[in-house]
């Protein structure tokens, strides 16, 4: 029987309900597994306006804090055993994604999905089935808890 | 930490290349969690001219050829995991895949699609897309690029 290689799995987080069920379903795939687990924020830009020259300082004190909240996240969400990894990458978050799923060699990517609502899921489609559509690798999409936990 | 359990995983069949490439990771999950896998085919209604009345002649028959390919996949695929019974659905697939995942106390579902992006995507990616949207469980999603 053939099987895959799951060696590296990649878990987009936003520290929302729905990225903290995905990191749960990842942290699970890699225990057993044995893949190495890495947890992605991804900063997406914001538009300012020219005259705020400050960009750069709020730009710095963000990575600061979010590398010590995926760090958090990381001791608190993750058994020891599971190897895990953090990464912070800048951009849209759907391209971001999918450009280190490619850039980086994953084997899966587990996200989570977020209520969807009406029009704009119509016009754009959301983030998770972007990255369904556009990721190279396998994508393990998953709900809100609440919305599972019936 | 939230408890994460896969006991029933859902494998849609439809015979095409996307969907047994799927069955590799199915089994894979399986045995990661010592799961159980439900086959299941759905069959499409074709919009027939009136006058070929050919559907209830061949309904019968569509449906075990169906299920003798299952058991054949079964074998091949999950010939080590625990099964159930493979079933066989009628109706748009991704809203009977999505009924059928609620039913029956699926916790994932391991889907095949293609890797179309525009026109095509809009016409062969929407039950992928369907189901990744409306289940209630998750699901992994095998992209297959031609």
């Amino acid at each position: 029987m053939k099987t895959v290689e799951i060696n590296k799995i990649l878990v987009p987080v936003d520290f929302s309900s729905a990225s903290l069920g995905a990191l749960a379903h990842a942290e699970e795939l890699a225990h057993r597994t044995g893949a190495e687990l890495h947890l992605l924020y991804v900063i997406e830009p914001v538009v300012a306006p020219m005259e705020f020259n400050t960009a750069a300082i709020i730009e710095a004190n963000q990575t600061d804090r979010i590398n010590t909240k995926l760090a958090e996240l990381r001791n608190t969400e993750v058994r020891h055993g599971v190897k895990a990894v953090t990464l912070v990458a800048e951009g849209e978050a759907a391209s971001a994604i999918i450009r280190t799923v490619e850039e980086q060699d994953f084997d899966l990517v587990v996200m989570g999905t977020h209520g969807h609502s009406g029009f704009r899921h119509l016009l754009l489609g959301s983030r998770a089935e972007r990255v369904v559509r556009g990721a190279s690798c396998p994508v393990l999409t998953v709900g809100p808890i609440d919305n599972r936990d019936k | 930490m939230h408890q994460v359990k896969i006991n029933n995983i859902l494998a849609p069949v439809d015979f095409s290349d996307p969907g047994i490439r799927a069955l590799t990771y199915a089994a894979q999950m399986a045995n990661l969690f010592d799961a159980t896998v439900l086959m299941a085919y759905v069959i499409e209604p074709v919009p027939m001219p009136a006058e070929l009345s050919m559907a209830s002649v061949y309904q019968p028959d569509i449906e075990d050829r169906a299920l003798e390919r299952l058991a054949l996949i079964g074998e091949t695929h999950f010939a080590d995991c625990h099964r159930e019974t493979p079933i066989i659905l009628h109706g748009h697939a991704g809203t009977e895949l999505v009924k059928c995942a609620s039913t029956q106390a699926i916790d994932l579902i391991v889907l095949g699609t293609h890797g179309y992006s525009g026109i095509k995507h809009l016409l062969l990616g929407s039950t992928a897309e369907y189901v990744v949207r409306s289940a209630p469980c998750p699901v992994l999603t095998i992209r297959h690029d031609e």
